[in-house]
């Protein structure tokens, strides 16, 4: 064995030492060290809640913006949403009508015929006039058919009335208003051989005896129709 | 060389995968954190029933061999007048709401003469309207010559007098009534017509119908 294969075998014989120490060494000394601090992690809430008035109103007929909107209660939906925070979220929501017209689509009342004032209060705060509505006037609900949702168009495809965002707690106070403003369809005529003025009267000779007038009656009816809808919304977390 | 730039590329793309992986999976846990939706209850906004009614009486005025009279004498018509000297309508509206006043006119048009006659002209026949209730007339316009009521075309509007036009409007400001106003039409020659040219077989005539117009007034 030449010096040069002595020294090359030394070398790796020490190598092989050192590792073993240290390998060994390492086996022998274990340290486990639990911390004093705990961090915890508590979860917040978020509660939208909407608590609604509807109206039923009947026997109405074509009202002016100003007709319409002076009526009262009787043509008034109103949501009150609120707002409940534990923690830091902003919302985004969107608020429209839903199931518009869909039980008597093709009478004399639709949307072309019916229309809105629509308007909010933050915090009992000042009015502000939604979708293209004023203290004075009303738009048509064919005028909003296409406005979609913001944040949630999934829930309002169509007939937006609002899109906000919110944080923390509120009240928001949506007043939706509505009435007709035209009839649509043409009216409904009859006539009728043989009538009393007085519909006491069925026969000519008491009818006259009465005083009153016997002949054939043409009657021009207009029978109008109805218009339903109700209020949606959709709200969603909106990241930062 | 070339094989370990390949795979610090490979690496690369990697870790480009997997952040954008993670933010994906952050985004749509996070989107899905808080969603909430409200659907109302119905509102329901319906009009109500409006109608309009003319009743026509049977007996029409047909005044056989009709010569020139004063006011005084038109006015006194009445049904014993020939085979009737007056003729009798009524208008009746109804409204199953309360939607306020349905105005309405009355208006007459000529209509083409039997054949064999020639028409009168509208100077020379005088109408003259009352409203009534059992044996009580009252007069609503006063006897005005056609060609003051026709003024274009074959129809014109009877003006009411200025005290009478209370009459033309029907206020349904309860639910659900229907109210009736009963009208009588007189019609004769006027007496300032000078019918001493007038022979048997002059074969002079003159014919129209009654109209009603109404509306709701918003």
């Amino acid at each position: 064995m030449s010096n040069k294969k002595v020294i090359i075998v030394s070398i790796v014989s020490v190598l092989l030492l050192v590792v073993a120490i240290i390998a060994t060494s390492y086996a022998v000394f274990t340290a486990n060290l639990t911390g004093t601090k705990e961090n915890k992690l508590t979860t917040g809430y978020v509660t939208m809640n909407c608590t609604e008035t509807n109206f039923n109103l009947t026997n109405t007929h074509a009202l002016t913006d100003a007709e319409g909107i002076a009526l009262g209660s009787g043509n008034t939906a109103t949501c009150t949403l609120t707002s409940t925070m534990a923690g830091t979220m902003t919302v985004g929501y969107d608020i429209g009508l839903t199931d518009v017209d869909t039980a008597t689509p093709s009478d004399g009342v639709g949307t072309g015929n019916v229309k809105i004032q629509a308007k909010k209060s933050i915090d009992s705060g000042a009015d502000q006039y939604l979708a293209g509505t004023s203290a004075n006037a009303g738009v048509l609900v064919s005028s909003i058919a296409s406005s979609a949702g913001t944040y949630d168009s999934t829930n309002v495809p169509s007939y937006k009335i609002d899109s906000a965002t919110v944080t923390g707690n509120h009240t928001i106070v949506y007043t939706v208003k509505s009435w007709v403003t035209s009839i649509g369809g043409s009216n409904s005529t009859s006539t009728t051989n043989g009538k009393c003025s007085d519909t006491t009267y069925t026969t000519e000779s008491t009818c006259e005896a009465a005083g009153e007038i016997w002949g054939t009656d043409q009657t021009a009816t207009q029978a109008g129709g109805s218009f339903s809808f109700k209020l949606k919304i959709g709200a969603t977390q909106v990241l930062s | 060389m070339f094989e370990e730039k390949e795979n610090k590329n490979k690496n690369k793309l990697l870790t480009i995968i997997g952040i954008v992986a993670l933010i994906a999976s952050i985004i749509g846990v996070s989107v899905a954190a808080y969603y909430w939706q409200f659907t109302g209850q119905t509102n329901t906004i319906s009009t109500g029933t409006v109608s309009m009614s003319l009743l026509e009486s049977t007996d029409t005025i047909n005044i056989q061999n009709a010569l020139p009279m004063g006011d005084t004498a038109g006015k006194a018509l009445t049904h014993a007048d020939g085979s009737s000297g007056v003729f009798d309508f009524a208008v009746t509206t109804y409204a199953s709401g309360a939607p306020g006043n349905i105005t309405y006119t009355i208006s007459i048009t000529k209509a083409a003469v039997d054949t064999g006659y020639t028409a009168l002209q509208d100077s020379q026949v005088k109408v003259y309207l009352v409203a009534f209730e059992g044996s009580t007339e009252t007069q609503v316009m006063a006897p005005t010559t056609v060609d003051n009521i026709i003024t274009s075309g074959d129809t014109g509007t009877l003006t009411f007098d200025v005290d009478k036009t209370s009459y033309l409007t029907h206020a349904h400001t309860t639910a659900n009534t229907t109210q009736t106003q009963k009208y009588r039409l007189k019609m004769w020659i006027d007496g300032s017509v000078d019918a001493s040219s007038w022979t048997s077989s002059t074969n002079l005539q003159y014919k129209l119908k009654i109209n009603a117009n109404g509306q709701l007034a918003s």
